[in-house]
């Protein structure tokens, strides 16, 4: 059975006078769409959880929503349980198994599996000590402590449901689909954007991204989630034949937009979180420049917070130019 | 869009166990996973044993992986990488 690439997010960097002069930070992907284009609806449906087996809950509803308002039915903004499971099962994913080795810590293996058992049986308040417990306390210290410089004016991308983004973005294009823009520019998505009324400073730590997944964990572990938090879908017509749909994934906005003739998919675009944060012109590009470049390993462990802070959903490669 | 491949457990070593797929050999953590043993298929992502998967479902996430691959090669009748699929129409 042949290999197959499933994409790479590459930043290359360019030194001059012991700092980063240049960086250029790049998403390549297979075009999933590709695959799509041709099927029936039915078809899609299927195929759609098989190309994403891991975020497969958020993408078969980003589908099946899409697919729907294609036909002419809406879906106001609500949070699916489903896809918010997920969500939430990917933040401690990140928080109890990736975060520790950041920081130079064991990862908390255990932990992380009773507490996805306790998010499937819904046993919030299991989760909720755990949140509060000293190791944690003692993680979320270290995180911070560990954080350098702040990035630059981060650039949020807005709360959009399926409806309100038609005002922005009244269709999908390819182009957009690999470089999207929010008013021309290149915008974050994520817990952080979601939380966004919540956060006083216009300067960021690459701390913020972490605690603002853990939110996401203590609002549901303290029954305070809001519809607009991770896992909330919404679905809305285009134009006749045309659905839109909008998921908010672990990693941020995902959207899918299907046109049908007849029963018969012709055009099938999906912008993913990944692209909106690794931008050639976002945040991570903006954090780099400019950097103390004289220690090259140093700097590396640098890229790598940041990288890990924004959360690709494919592998991450460093070039130096 | 977090793409990832089936990939066969192979030998078992404490919490780690060597893997192979799609032309890969890897060495993955399958800890949160739970008994694991030669044989078992897995599905990775970004190097991590993520879920145990069911020969069933295996082998239809690697047809559509073989489909999506073909799709990129420019080929448009992807009918015969999705057998179950085309005989639902």
């Amino acid at each position: 059975m042949p290999n197959f690439d499933t994409g790479c997010v590459r930043v290359r960097l360019t030194c001059a006078d012991d700092l980063v002069s240049a960086v250029q930070v790049g998403s390549e992907r297979p075009d999933v769409a590709l695959a799509l284009r041709g099927h029936t609806a039915d078809q899609a449906l299927q195929l759609v959880p098989l190309l994403f087996a891991l975020c497969g809950e958020a993408q078969a509803r980003a589908g099946i929503l899409a697919l729907a308002a294609a036909r002419g039915e809406e879906c106001v903004p609500r949070l699916d349980p489903s896809v918010q499971c997920e969500v939430l099962r990917e933040h401690l994913w990140h928080w109890l198994l990736d975060l520790p080795p950041l920081l130079g810590e064991k990862a908390l293996q255990h932990e992380f599996v009773t507490a996805a058992g306790w998010i499937e049986e819904g046993r919030r308040d299991e989760l909720h000590a755990l949140l509060a417990s000293p190791r944690i306390a003692a993680l979320r210290l270290r995180l911070q402590q560990a954080d350098e410089s702040p990035s630059p004016q981060p650039r949020l991308l807005p709360p959009f449901d399926a409806r309100s983004s038609l005002a922005e973005w009244p269709r999908l294009t390819a182009g957009f689909c690999r470089l999207p823009d929010w008013c021309g520019n290149a915008a974050e998505t994520g817990a952080i954007a979601r939380q966004q009324q919540r956060i006083e400073n216009s300067t960021l730590l690459l701390s913020a991204r972490w605690l603002a997944r853990f939110d996401e964990l203590l609002d549901w572990a303290t029954d305070d989630e809001q519809v607009g938090a991770g896992g909330a879908v919404s679905a809305t017509p285009v134009a006749p034949g045309i659905g839109r749909s909008l998921v908010e994934t672990a990693r941020g906005l995902l959207m899918h937009e299907v046109v049908l003739d007849g029963e018969r998919i012709t055009d099938y675009m999906i912008v993913a979180p990944t692209e909106w944060n690794f931008h050639p012109q976002g945040m991570l590009a903006n954090h780099l420049l400019g950097q103390e470049a004289r220690n090259r390993d140093a700097l590396q462990q640098r890229v790598r917070h940041a990288v890990a802070a924004l959360d690709p959903c494919v592998r991450w490669e460093l070039e130096w130019v | 869009m977090c793409l990832g491949i089936p990939m066969q457990v192979v030998e078992v070593g404490g919490v780690f166990a060597w893997c192979e797929g799609r032309g890969r050999r890897e060495r993955l953590n399958i800890l949160w996973l739970g008994e694991t043993s030669p044989g078992d298929l897995v599905y990775v992502v970004l190097g991590q044993a993520r879920e145990k998967l069911t020969v069933q479902r295996a082998a239809e996430i690697n047809l559509a992986l073989d489909g999506l691959a073909a799709a990129l090669q420019g080929e448009t009748n992807l009918d015969a990488y999705f057998p179950d699929l085309t005989t639902h129409q």
